[in-house]
């Protein structure tokens, strides 16, 4: 898709990314370097943990997410960064072989009231495998306002 | 060595995590999978970006502050992940060669009313590098309880 400006998106616009498949060895991976606990690093330790087996780290999981919405390019250049993000939920783990779909919604855009070149969007992330929603979070991105001599 | 149980998670406490250095290499890595916008994945074209520079995805810098909490030992056994987190703020870019360290803080420890062998505790985090605060967030975990636990 086409990147977008601030202008071009409108609250309940709905995006759907690009299923992923979430695999061991990268689960594994994520959770060695960023979350070394014994149900996202050890399969076999993993089985007598609270979950049962190996799920993935759920900063894995938003991080995929994330991406999946940053590949379909709406935001491309026009992204000027992002200052927060908000209700970080983790309702059911995530497990090897697990395709996450991510629904993107448009909750808010805003013109700066300081710099004339940018607003803020607010996007909400809904995370399912299957038909069980995994988790969902809220961020906010700057991002640019259409140039003027765009206009036309 | 197990890790700490509800009742030690006293409202007020702080833990001290191991700093980490951030190189560029780690930086590419993460945003190339996890957040592959231009600041983050490539320190060529980074440079006539808004950031002036190769910056560390935001998802990263708090993952590696919650990792660096997990590495203190105080969740080891007693552990039983996390719901959830709130009031992510990124205040400041993280750059190639940073060492970010992370505070904790415990801001409310409480029973499970359904069952009293485990409990909720909000930590509050604070991320900073030589120069200042860069992320401030707050994030919940679910930890086993001494009472009803037998321990």
């Amino acid at each position: 898709m086409a990147a977008r400006y601030l202008e071009e998106f409108s609250p309940g616009d709905t995006f759907a990314t690009e299923p992923v498949t979430l695999d061991e060895a990268s689960i594994i991976e994520f959770g060695r370097r960023y979350d070394p606990q014994v149900f996202h690093i050890d399969p076999e330790g993993a089985k007598s943990s609270a979950y049962g087996g190996l799920i993935a780290s759920g900063h894995q999981t938003i991080g995929t997410a994330f991406a999946q919405f940053i590949r379909l390019g709406l935001f491309a250049e026009n992204s000027l960064g992002g200052p927060a993000m908000d209700e970080v939920r983790w309702f059911a783990p995530v497990r090897p072989g697990d395709t996450l779909n991510t629904q993107v919604e448009v909750l808010e855009t805003r013109e700066s009231s300081s710099r004339p070149d940018r607003g803020i969007i607010r996007l909400e992330f809904r995370i399912s495998v299957g038909d069980t929603l995994v988790s969902s979070f809220r961020t906010t991105t700057f991002l640019r306002r259409r140039p003027s001599e765009d206009a036309a | 060595m197990t890790g700490w149980y509800l009742e030690d998670y006293t409202v007020g406490r702080t833990i001290e995590t191991e700093p980490v250095r951030l190189d560029e290499d780690e930086i590419t890595w993460f945003a190339n999978q996890y957040d592959p916008q231009p600041f983050h994945t490539d320190a060529e074209l980074a440079k006539s970006t808004v950031f002036d520079g190769l910056i560390a995805s935001g998802f990263q810098t708090v993952a590696i502050a919650t990792g660096q909490f997990i590495r203190t030992g105080a969740v080891d056994e007693t552990g039983l992940g996390g719901p959830g987190m709130d009031n992510i703020r990124w205040v400041a870019p993280v750059r190639p060669g940073d060492t970010l360290s992370t505070d904790v803080r415990v801001i409310e420890a409480r029973a499970t009313k359904s069952d009293p062998a485990r409990g909720v505790v909000r930590l509050g985090f604070s991320v900073s590098t030589e120069a200042g605060v860069v992320a401030t967030f707050e994030a919940v975990v679910f930890v086993k309880a001494r009472a009803g636990s037998g321990s």
